[in-house]
């Protein structure tokens, strides 16, 4: 029976002494009520949950302040309540911030680790080339040990007896593991030097090891990955979550591997111009970062003493972080409005509380008063209080401390879809010992302060003031404390509503964004031929025939093919300059290349503004043709006419010709600034591994799977289901994830908020209006109507209410320019914005104001009131 | 000097006045829930407004079930009661139904 376990659970609260005799009488009691009104099980239920009050205020004994929030427990859940959801948000800001730019990496002494970065003046925290790592390592003496990895994952399907898992890889230099000190579960942990034997063993981590059924003796077995064979090697414990931001790889491998199974340039390794690899290492007992900089800064100029043609870097070394030093900034500003957000919050919720058990105070006016004559000093009168607050913002502590850690654990295991090609991002967001010691501290100091703010202001009012309060009926108590509680409330809702008003319009604006393609109907399918032998002389039928094959389907408008689709990256990057430039400007670096074919641009309806796209005679042995936007075109040949100009690709030492000239897009992100882009010729430059682009009508759209299925028909054997398929929505989904989880999370903050500050002003409003009842009820008999009455307490609301808004719209305003830069279209001033604010605010005031005395006035004069 | 009784602890112990002496059976009477019965019962009972003991055993056995511990109002709490009765109005109008003292033996 469930309510006997509910007692038999709630007698461990009761004192040992009295628990027995405890136990006995509930137990009775429920077996009489059971036997002589057979009763329902809801009901049983319902009765023994009270045995919990009963036995909390037992184990209060003789505390009578834990007494006093029992008698009075609908106002005490309320304030706990309110409270625990306000600690809960705290600690989810906190730990968010915790995880993703204080926590160190998981591996033993992280304190010793660092990461060097080799600044540029295009990237602040460069990365180096395999070569230069090499030299570095054999020569560095300020670090005892250093190791490389790149800042990248790469996701696919392995086969291990019969089980077919998803995995995230990602690749290492042999000493990666013996470095971070990390030590196996199974097996070793030391990936083959590149070039090396057993170039196909990889180290697994503990996670899916587990997925793969947990063999003992699973290493030196092969698992087939993306169709190639590897030897698993070692398993890495869970502890060990990798050294990448939000990606956990499930696979570590040597980049020889890499190499063969994703097809990844041999030239990485070879190619000093490469600069891929991000390093950590441990310093060495005594070097300072500033001397362990300054020896490698030696390094680098010996580097470039012997190959003049690098790039100078700068070396900068940092406390090693999973966290990329490039992407700290904007998480920083981000995160700083989280948790400036959840602090808010939690003020809020402070006043709300310290505002309900004010009221709570009231009746306790004449009780201290009496206390006070008899000699009790202030310091007896305001502990009990204090004490009072404490219990209460532990227990919401507790409360809210099992809220967010429950939220947190589920936000841990969260993968939220980023678009077909990328797996899941994950982070562990699983409060440390530093969260709880600082959500410890707060709520100890929300405590203290609620019951230091609730004590100062119910003991401030001397006995004489007290005792006669019953018999004013016109006495207005003292409104400054709870005034102002109001304004901080109203403050605060208007803030909330400015950040969720730019929220709004920031993402309503990204997704209305133009892209400089048309975005409807499209759908994207990635093959790969190069797994199924075709060659660069086979290649192009293939390319044909799949087009002539989707183009005869119905629905189907155009078809092209593209190296990689907007927004997932992977362009080729070249340093170009114009060929007729004079003689010593630098070339431009990093300007972004795609491969496309001649139907690209009519297919995802990007206009050609001058010249002409590519045709059928931009063959392999015509001169090779290049297309520029508008950007590009602007910039290297302004005012003129940059048809029929020539581009000099200095990474790959050849001219191009420019044919055409495409409008501007956006290519990686949405909110990103026109920049230079320009686009090869899929005729001039094969490539086994591409995207295919389909354009189809509104109405009749062949499924995806139906256009895969009728590239198979061509090619049985054609590799696709490891590269993805996704129609546009999923391709938008990654340049929007970031603006999406920043809308919901401030979302979600400010609706708590908006929810907890109306509460407040309903509390504030609630115990004004009644302490002013007696006052209402005399003019209702003197002739004030409803509308009389209405009117006066919106007017002794709105005074305080108003300035709050103005307050929060100032501080509104003077905070829009500091994070501007995170919302996509947003100006400093949003005229809109505080419109709309302004009008929300004003409503929540009259709505707030309307809901408390319209029942008060629509009754009538009361004579009860006047008791 | 004695603490004075809430409204819900004067109906309470108006309640074991008329006779109904255990707690399930004051929540039926007064409608109050057990959350605030049974502190309430602990509090008098601690101020000396009521005594509690239990039923004899001869009596529950005979109904197949464990001994159940019955409150009664003492003269401190009938005065008590009567002061809260000059003090809540609506307390001296509430009917003052006696039912039977309960079996002891």
């Amino acid at each position: 029976m469930p309510a006997r376990w509910i007692v038999i659970a709630a007698s461990l609260l009761v004192p040992p002494g009295q628990r027995a005799e405890w136990r006995a009488e509930w137990e009775a009691e429920l077996a009489h009520y059971a036997r002589v009104r057979s009763a329902r099980r809801i009901s049983t239920v319902r009765r023994s949950a009270g045995a919990v009050i009963d036995a909390l205020w037992l184990q209060a004994g003789q505390w009578r302040s834990l007494r006093f929030l029992l008698r009075n427990y609908r106002v005490s859940a309320t304030a706990i309540l309110s409270l625990a959801v306000a600690i809960a948000a705290t600690l989810v800001g906190l730990a968010c911030w915790d995880a993703m730019l204080h926590r160190p990496p998981g591996v033993p002494d992280p304190g010793q680790l660092r990461s060097l970065h080799f600044a540029t003046s295009d990237d602040p925290f460069g990365a180096i080339s395999y070569e230069d790592f090499r030299t570095i390592s054999t020569r560095t003496k300020a670090f005892t040990t250093i190791t490389a990895y790149p800042y990248s994952v790469s996701s696919g399907l392995l086969d291990f007896h019969g089980r077919t898992e998803r995995f995230v890889a990602t690749e290492a230099v042999d000493n990666f593991f013996a470095a971070l000190s990390i030590q196996p579960v199974l097996g070793t942990l030391s990936l083959p030097r590149d070039g090396g034997p057993s170039g196909d063993a990889v180290v697994i981590s503990e996670p899916l090891w587990r997925r793969l059924g947990t063999d003992p003796a699973i290493v030196g077995k092969t698992v087939r990955i993306n169709g190639h064979a590897a030897t698993i090697v070692g398993v890495a414990p869970a502890s060990f979550r990798g050294m990448l931001f939000v990606w956990n790889p499930d696979i570590w491998m040597s980049f020889a591997a890499a190499e063969a199974i994703f097809g990844n340039p041999p030239t990485q390794v070879t190619d000093r111009s490469q600069r891929w690899l991000h390093i950590v290492g441990r310093i060495a007992p005594g070097v300072t970062d500033a001397a362990a900089a300054a020896e490698v800064q030696n390094l680098v100029a010996a580097i470039h003493r012997q190959h003049p043609s690098e790039l100078r870097q700068t070396v900068i070394v940092r406390p090693a972080r999973t966290t990329p030093e490039s992407e700290r900034s904007w998480i920083t500003a981000i995160l700083a409005t989280l948790v400036a957000s959840v602090l808010l919050l939690l003020t809020v919720a402070c006043v709300n509380v310290a505002n309900l058990l004010l009221g709570l105070a009231l009746s306790r006016r004449y009780e201290f008063s009496v206390r006070t004559a008899i000699g009790a000093s202030r310091w007896h009168l305001i502990l009990p209080q204090v004490r009072e607050s404490l219990a209460l913002a532990a227990t919401a502590g507790i409360i809210g401390y099992g809220i967010a850690r429950a939220g947190l654990v589920w936000l841990s295991s969260y993968r939220p879809s980023i678009g077909g090609f990328f797996p899941s991002p994950a982070i562990d967001f699983r409060p440390g010992v530093l969260v709880t010691v600082i959500a410890t501290a707060l709520i100890t100091g929300c405590g203290l302060a609620i019951g230091l703010i609730v004590a100062w202001r119910s003991t401030s009012e001397g006995l004489s003031l007290a005792i006669t309060h019953a018999s004013t009926v016109t006495h207005t108590p003292r409104t400054r404390l709870r005034n102002g509680m109001v304004l901080v409330q109203m403050a605060v809702a208007t803030l909330v509503l400015v950040a969720l008003g730019v929220t709004v319009s920031s993402l309503a604006r990204l997704q209305d964004a133009p892209l400089g393609f048309s975005s409807r109907h499209l759908g994207f399918i990635g093959v790969n031929l190069a797994e199924t032998g075709y060659t660069e002389q086979t290649g192009p039928s293939f390319y044909e025939r799949a087009r002539d094959r989707l183009r005869s389907l119905p629905g189907v408008e155009a078809v092209s093919f593209v190296d990689s689709p907007p927004f997932l990256g992977g362009w080729g990057l070249d340093t170009v300059s114009p060929t007729e430039a004079p003689a010593g400007t630098p070339a431009v670096r990093g300007i972004r290349a795609s491969v496309v074919d001649r139907q690209y641009f009519t297919t995802m309806g990007i206009d050609i503004g001058k010249g002409r796209a590519f045709e059928a005679s931009d063959s392999a042995s015509a001169p090779e043709v290049v297309i520029v936007n508008e950007t590009m075109a602007r910039r290297f040949w302004p005012g003129t006419d940059p048809i029929g100009r020539q581009l000099h690709i200095a990474n790959h030492d050849r001219s191009v010709i420019v044919v055409g000239v495409a409008a501007d897009g956006k290519y990686d992100d949405i909110d990103e600034a026109p920049a230079p882009f320009m686009y090869l010729a899929l005729s001039q430059h094969y490539l086994p591994e591409l995207t295919i682009v389909v354009r189809t009508t509104p109405k009749t759209a062949p499924a995806i799977s139906t256009l895969v299925d009728r590239l198979r028909d061509i090619e049985p054997r054609l590799a696709v289901g490891n590269l993805g398929l996704m129609s546009l929505d999923q391709l938008l989904a990654l340049p929007l994830f970031f603006s999406r989880a920043v809308a919901a999370m401030v979302g979600t903050v400010a609706g708590i908020t908006l929810l907890l500050a109306i509460a407040g002003l309903y509390s504030s409003t609630f115990y004004s209006v009644h302490q002013r009842r007696q006052e209402l009820t005399l003019r209702m008999l003197l002739g004030a109507d409803v509308s009389n009455i209405l009117g006066l307490a919106l007017r002794s609301m709105a005074t305080v209410a108003v300035t709050g808004a103005i307050v929060g719209l100032i501080a509104g305003g003077a905070l829009l320019p500091l994070v501007s830069s995170l919302f996509f279209g947003i100006r400093p001033v949003e005229p809109l914005v505080i419109l709309g604010v302004a009008a929300g605010a004003l409503m929540l005031v009259v709505i707030t104001t309307m809901t408390v005395v319209w029942p008060l006035a629509r009754r009538g004069p009361s004579l009860q009131a006047m008791r | 000097m004695a603490p004075s009784l809430s409204y819900s602890a004067a109906v309470i112990l108006q309640t074991i006045g008329n006779g109904y002496a255990y707690g399930f059976e004051v929540m039926d009477v007064t409608g109050l829930p057990s959350g605030t019965v049974y502190p309430a019962l602990r509090r008098m009972e601690d101020a000396g407004y009521l005594r509690a003991s239990w039923e004899k055993a001869a009596a529950a056995q005979r109904e197949q079930r464990p001994p159940r511990r019955y409150y009664e109002i003492t003269t401190l709490g009938k005065q008590a009661l009567a002061d809260a009765r000059s003090r809540y109005r609506l307390l001296a109008e509430r009917p003052a139904t006696r039912r039977t003292s309960p079996s002891k033996a």
